[in-house]
C-alpha cells in the first residue's frame, strides 16, 4: 500500500496517470522491474496488442524474464542498482541535449538540482553492470521517442530505495516531457487485483478515503460527523504500516483482524512472522479459504469470493469495475460488508445499516470528492469510471496531469538522487543475491490457484532459478534439490539452470509455503515502509 | 402438412411477441410450443445482459420466460454447443431445445460425432447468421465510424449488406465492406464463414427472403427435417403460429443472397489464407511464441476435449510452467481439430495474446477438406 507515496512525490498524485490502454498511443514502451506479461496479464494483454502493432518494447530487468522474451530488447542490470541506472541514463540524456528543455521550464522544478547529481554518474557500470554504449542508445532511443511510456512494477518498489527509485521514474519522464497526453506517463501495476481499490478506500495509515490526509482537522471534522463520531475524537497521527504491524504484535498491538490475507506465506521472513502472530491475544482472518494463516486465528470468518459478491474492484489506471454476483456462495459464507457491519452491530456501532453494495458505495462516495461522481449506474458501463471524477456529470480522468501537475504550485519535481545499495548485500558468507517474483501459474499464496488442477499441473512446487556457470562450480544440475540460507531462514526447492539469471544471482517466486519469503528481508524503505523483499543476501548447497 | 425441403414464411399469432421479436417471431413461437407441448424439458436460447452488447445464454423452462429472448442479438459471439456438452451429465433422460447459429449447429454436429451428445434428444432451431461483431469492437465502432453513443443504441441489426444502428433520435447504417475495410465490422471468422443458412438444423429460419407486405413481419423457415416438420406442424395446429407457403421471388432472392454471401466469404478466404502462404510456418511461429498457455482456446473449443488423465502422461515436447508455450502446445490442438475446426472463432475471441488461432486452424482444415477423403475417426489401437 505504499507505491502511492512514490509517484506523488514527483507528480503530486500517486496513481497510474494513463489507461492501460494507452500503450497503445505510445512510440515506445519500457517495461522497467515489471514483468506485466506474467504478474499482470491483464496489463500485459495491452503490451501484446502494442506488440503486434509493432511498437517497440525495452524491458529493464536482471532476470531474462518472460517479458524481456516478449521485448524487442532487453537490458540487463545488476539487481537494485535502478537509480545508478537511470542516473546514468539521464547524464547521457543531458550530455547529448536531448532533453525537453520547453517542458523543464514551463512544467517542473529541480532540473539543476537532477543535472548536478547525474554528472558522478557518467559511466558507473561497475555498479550497474550496463555496458556504456548499451546505456547511450537506450537513452537516445527514450529521449527521441515522440511518445514513451514507462511501465513498472514491484521490481523498483519492494526495495528499501524504493521511494527514489521510483522518483528516478519520475526523473526521466519529467526530463524528457513524457507527461500528460495520450501514449506517454509513469505507469505503475499494482501488487494484487484491487489494490488501487483498497487504497482509494484509506486502506492507509494516515488517510481516509480518496487519499484525505487525516492530519488536516477539516478532514477529521468531516469522518467524525459522517461516521457519527464525538469532535475531536478521530486521531491525527501517522499510524502503523502492515509491516510495523507484524513487528508491533503483542506490544503494542494486542488484536489484528486479516481479510484476504496469508502474511505467513506473504509477508517477508516467514519465521518472524509466525513469531509475532503468536504473541496476539486475538487473531481474526476473515478469506474464502482455510490458508496458512489460519493456524494462528482464534476466529476464521468465511468470506465470499468475487464471484459470489456485488461490488467493485478498481484498477491500476484508477478505473472502477463492477464485479456481480454470478452465484452463491457457499455454506456459511457471507458477504464481506456483511461480517464487517454484523460485527459493527454488536459492537454497538451505528451507520452500517446497508442493505446492498450500492449502499456501501454511495456512503463512501458521501464523503469522497475525488469518487463522488462515481455512481454506480455509470459504473454499470464496459467503460466505467476513472477518478477523480468529483461531480455526477464529470466523465472521468483517464489521463492524468494534462497541463497541470496535481502537486500544490502545479509543477513535477525532478529530484536529484543518489545511488544507495540495498540493506543486505552478498558477502563471503551469503555470496548470492536473490530476487523475487511472480509466475502467471499461480496468484499470491496459492490459496485459490493451487486448488485449479491446471495450474497445479504447471508448477506444483516451487524452485529456484540459478546460473550455468554457478550449478556447474557446485555440481548442481537441473532438477536437484538444494537448500538456500539466509540470515533470516532457509528453504528447500529445486534447481533450474539456465542463463537467464546472472552468475551470483538467483530467482525465485513468492507464491510457495515455506518458500522464499523465509530468506527475505523486513528492511524498510524509510518513507514509503515497503519491506525489501526483491532482494537478499543467501547461500546455496545441494542437498543429498 | 409440413416436410423436409419446405420454404415458409411464418409468424406468429401473439402480438405481443410479435413486437419483441426479430421479424416474425417464429423462432421464439416455436421454442415455446417445443415446451409447452413438453416436446423438450428445456430451451437453451440467448437473452440480453446488461446492455445490448451482452449477450447470455439462459436455460428456460417456463415458455413465458422465452419472450425475453426474442431478438437478435449480433454482438453476441457465444457459442452453445460446449455449454450443452458441460450440462450433457445433468441432462440424462431429458430433451433440449436450442436456437443455433451455424456454428452452434456445427459444434453440436461435432460433438454427436463424437458421441457426447445425442441428437435424437436435441431439437435445433436454426437462425441464419451472416456473422456476428465483437462487443467491444461493436462499441468503438459505433462510436468511432457512427459518431454515436454505444449507449444510446437501442437497436442495431445486419441488413442488405449494413450494419445499422437506431437510437434515440435517428437512425444509421454502413455498408459492412466499407466498415471491414477499415477494420471494423464482423469478427474475421464470421467473415470466412460460409454456412449462412443452417440446414442441418431441424429448421433454419431468417429474414432474408421475406418480401412484399410480408417483409419485416415473418420469417422465412427452412424445413430441415421430419423433427422441423413435426414442431412446425404442432405449433400450428394449436394456433400458436400462421404459415403460407414463400413467395417464388422471395426464395429466389434468399439464394441470390446466400451467394453474394459465399462470394464475401471466399473473398475474405482468398485474402486471409494467401497472406499466409509464403510465410505460414514463422507467422504461427511468431504470433503462437506469446502464449502464455491459459487455456482458454481449448476450454472454449467446440472439438477440444481433454482427456481425463491427461496431467498422468509423460512430458516431451509441453513443459508444464514454461512460457511461452513449447510450439507443440499449439502444434498438437492444431493437428487435433485438424478435420474438425468449425471456423467459430472462440479461440481467437477468447485469447489474451491475441493469437489469431482461428485463422491458422480453418486454413489447415479447408486446405486439408480439398485434398483427402475420405477422413477417418479414432483407431482401434494406439501407437
Ligand atoms: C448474430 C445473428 C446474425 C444473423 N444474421 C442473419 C442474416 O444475415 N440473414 C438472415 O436471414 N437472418 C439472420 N439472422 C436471423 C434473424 O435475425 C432472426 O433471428 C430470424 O429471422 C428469426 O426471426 P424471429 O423473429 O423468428 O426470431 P425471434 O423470435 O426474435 O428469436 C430470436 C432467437 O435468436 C436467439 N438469439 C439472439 N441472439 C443470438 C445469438 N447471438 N446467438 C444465438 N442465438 C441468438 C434468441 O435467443 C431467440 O431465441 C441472424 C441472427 C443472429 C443472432
Amino acid at each position: 500500500m505504499a507505491r502511492r507515496l512514490q509517484v506523488s512525490l514527483s507528480f503530486g498524485s500517486g496513481a497510474a496517470t494513463n489507461p492501460f490502454e494507452d500503450v497503445l498511443n505510445s512510440d515506445l514502451i519500457v517495461m522497467w522491474g515489471s514483468n506485466a506479461v506474467e504478474a499482470h496479464p491483464l496489463a500485459g494483454r495491452r503490451i501484446m496488442q502494442a506488440k503486434k502493432k509493432g511498437i517497440p518494447i525495452i524491458v529493464l530487468d536482471p532476470r531474462f524474464s518472460t517479458s524481456a522474451r516478449l521485448a524487442d530488447e532487453w537490458i540487463r542490470f545488476t539487481p537494485s542498482t535502478h537509480i545508478a541506472l537511470a542516473n546514468s541514463i539521464m547524464y547521457w540524456i543531458i550530455k547529448e541535449g536531448l532533453q525537453n528543455t520547453a517542458f523543464i521550464n514551463e512544467r517542473t522544478k529541480g532540473f539543476d538540482d537532477l543535472k548536478k547529481t547525474v554528472e558522478k554518474y557518467a559511466d558507473c557500470q561497475e555498479i550497474h553492470g550496463v555496458p556504456l554504449e548499451t546505456v547511450k542508445r537506450f537513452a537516445r532511443t527514450y529521449a527521441r521517442a515522440k511518445n514513451a511510456v514507462i511501465i513498472y512494477c514491484l521490481g523498483i518498489t519492494e526495495l528499501t530505495t524504493g521511494t527514489d527509485n521510483v522518483r528516478s521514474m519520475g526523473n526521466l519522464a519529467l526530463l524528457t516531457g513524457n507527461v500528460g497526453r495520450p501514449g506517454v506517463g509513469v505507469n505503475p501495476l499494482r501488487g494484487q487485483n484491487n489494490v488501487q481499490g483498497a487504497c482509494d478506500m484509506g486502506a492507509y495509515p494516515n488517510v481516509y478515503s480518496g487519499y484525505q490526509a487525516c492530519s488536516v482537522p477539516e478532514n477529521r471534522a468531516k469522518m467524525e460527523k459522517a461516521w457519527g463520531m464525538p469532535v475531536g475524537s478521530l486521531p491525527d497521527w501517522y499510524g502503523s504500516t502492515l509491516t510495523e504491524q507484524i513487528n508491533e504484535a503483542g506490544n503494542p498491538i494486542k488484536a489484528m483482524y486479516f481479510m484476504g490475507l496469508n502474511p505467513v506465506v506473504s509477508y517477508p521472513d516467514s519465521n518472524h512472522v509466525k513469531r509475532q502472530l503468536d504473541k496476539l491475544d486475538f487473531c481474526v482472518m476473515q478469506d474464502i479459504f482455510w490458508n496458512e494463516s489460519c493456524d494462528y486465528a482464534d476466529v476464521v470468518l468465511p468470506g465470499t469470493c468475487f464471484a459470489e459478491k456485488d461490488g467493485t474492484f478498481t484498477s491500476g489506471e484508477r478505473r472502477i469495475n463492477r464485479v456481480r454476483k454470478a452465484v452463491d456462495g457457499p455454506g456459511e459464507s457471507k458477504l464481506d460488508w456483511e461480517i464487517i457491519a454484523l460485527i459493527a452491530k454488536k459492537m454497538g456501532l451505528k451507520g452500517f445499516d446497508w442493505k446492498n453494495a450500492n449502499d456501501v458505495w454511495d456512503d463512501m462516495r458521501a464523503c469522497t470528492p475525488n469518487m463522488f461522481g462515481c455512481t454506480y449506474e455509470k459504473l454499470g458501463k464496459p467503460e466505467s469510471v476513472h477518478w477523480p471524477c468529483p461531480t455526477v456529470e464529470h466523465p472521468g480522468t483517464p489521463i492524468l496531469h494534462i497541463g497541470k501537475f496535481s502537486a500544490a504550485d502545479g509543477k513535477g519535481t525532478m529530484f536529484g538522487l543518489e545511488y544507495r545499495p540495498p540493506a543486505e548485500v552478498a558477502d563471503a558468507e551469503y555470496p548470492f543475491t536473490m530476487m523475487t517474483g511472480r509466475l502467471i501459474f499461480h496468484y499470491h499464496t496459492r490459496t485459490q490457484t493451487d486448488r485449479a488442477a491446471q495450474l497445479h499441473y504447471e508448477v506444483p512446487e516451487s524452485y529456484v532459478q540459478m546460473n550455468t556457470i554457478d550449478a556447474k562450480q557446485m555440481g548442481i544440475k537441473e532438477g536437484d534439490k538444494v537448500k538456500i540460507t539466509s540470515r533470516r531462514g532457509e528453504t528447500i526447492t529445486k534447481a533450474r539452470i539456465s542463463d537467464d539469471v546472472a552468475p551470483k544471482v538467483m530467482y525465485m517466486a513468492m507464491h510457495f509455503k515455506d518458500g522464499v519469503n523465509n530468506l527475505t528481508n523486513t528492511a524498510l524503505d524509510p518513507l514509503s515502509k515497503m519491506p525489501e523483499l526483491k532482494h537478499a543476501a543467501v547461500k546455496v548447497e545441494k542437498v543429498a | 402438412m409440413a416436410k423436409k425441403g419446405d420454404m415458409l414464411y411464418a409468424w406468429t399469432n401473439d402480438s405481443a411477441l410479435a413486437k419483441k421479436a426479430e421479424c416474425g417471431g417464429a423462432v421464439t413461437e416455436l421454442l415455446k410450443y417445443a415446451l409447452e407441448s413438453k416436446t423438450v424439458d428445456a430451451v437453451l436460447a440467448v437473452t440480453r445482459g446488461f446492455d445490448l452488447y451482452d449477450a447470455v445464454p439462459v436455460l428456460v423452462t417456463n415458455p413465458k420466460d422465452l419472450d425475453a429472448c426474442a431478438g437478435s442479438l449480433h454482438c453476441g459471439t457465444l457459442l452453445l454447443s460446449k455449454l450443452v456438452m458441460e450440462y450433457v451429465p445433468k441432462m440424462a433422460g431429458k430433451k433440449l431445445g436450442m436456437v443455433v447459429k451455424g456454428c452452434d449447429m456445427m459444434g453440436m454436429l461435432e460433438l454427436a460425432k463424437r458421441k457426447l451428445v445425442n441428437l435424437d434428444d436435441i431439437v435445433m432451431v436454426g437462425v441464419n447468421c451472416g456473422g456476428s461483431v465483437s462487443p467491444v469492437a461493436a462499441r468503438r465502432m459505433i462510436k468511432e465510424k457512427f459518431g454515436v453513443d454505444p449507449d444510446k443504441v437501442v437497436k442495431e441489426e445486419i441488413d442488405k449488406g449494413q450494419f445499422i444502428i437506431e437510437f434515440e433520435g435517428g437512425h444509421k447504417g454502413i455498408s459492412m465492406d466499407e466498415l471491414e475495410d477499415a477494420g471494423y465490422g464482423r469478427r474475421s471468422n464470421c467473415r470466412r464463414c460460409k454456412v449462412k443458412v443452417p440446414r442441418q438444423a431441424d429448421l433454419a429460419c431468417g429474414n432474408w427472403g421475406v418480401i412484399g407486405d410480408k417483409a419485416g413481419k415473418a420469417t422465412f423457415v427452412e424445413v430441415c427435417s421430419d423433427k422441423g416438420a413435426k414442431l412446425l406442424d404442432g405449433a400450428v395446429k394449436a394456433k400458436k403460429l400462421t404459415t403460407e407457403p414463400a413467395n417464388p421471388k422471395g426464395i429466389e432472392t434468399r439464394a441470390k443472397v446466400e451467394n453474394a454471401m459465399f462470394k464475401l466469404g471466399d473473398k475474405w478466404r482468398k485474402r486471409d489464407f494467401e497472406a499466409l502462404r509464403s510465410n505460414l510456418w514463422e507467422t504461427i511461429a511468431k504470433e503462437t511464441g506469446r502464449c502464455m498457455k491459459c487455456g482458454a482456446c481449448i476450454a472454449h473449443c467446440p472439438v477440444c476435449v481433454e482427456r481425463k488423465d491427461k496431467y498422468d502422461q509423460p512430458v516431451l515436447m509441453v513443459r508444464p510452467g514454461f512460457i511461452p508455450a513449447d510450439p507443440m502446445f499449439h502444434l498438437r490442438r492444431f493437428a487435433h481439430i485438424s478435420d474438425s475446426c468449425i471456423n467459430c472463432g472462440q479461440c481467437e475471441e477468447c485469447c489474451p495474446c491475441e493469437i489469431p488461432l482461428a485463422l491458422f486452424s480453418h486454413a489447415i482444415r479447408t486446405e486439408a477438406d480439398k485434398w483427402y477423403e475420405p477422413k477417418l475417426g479414432k483407431s482401434a489401437y494406439s501407437n
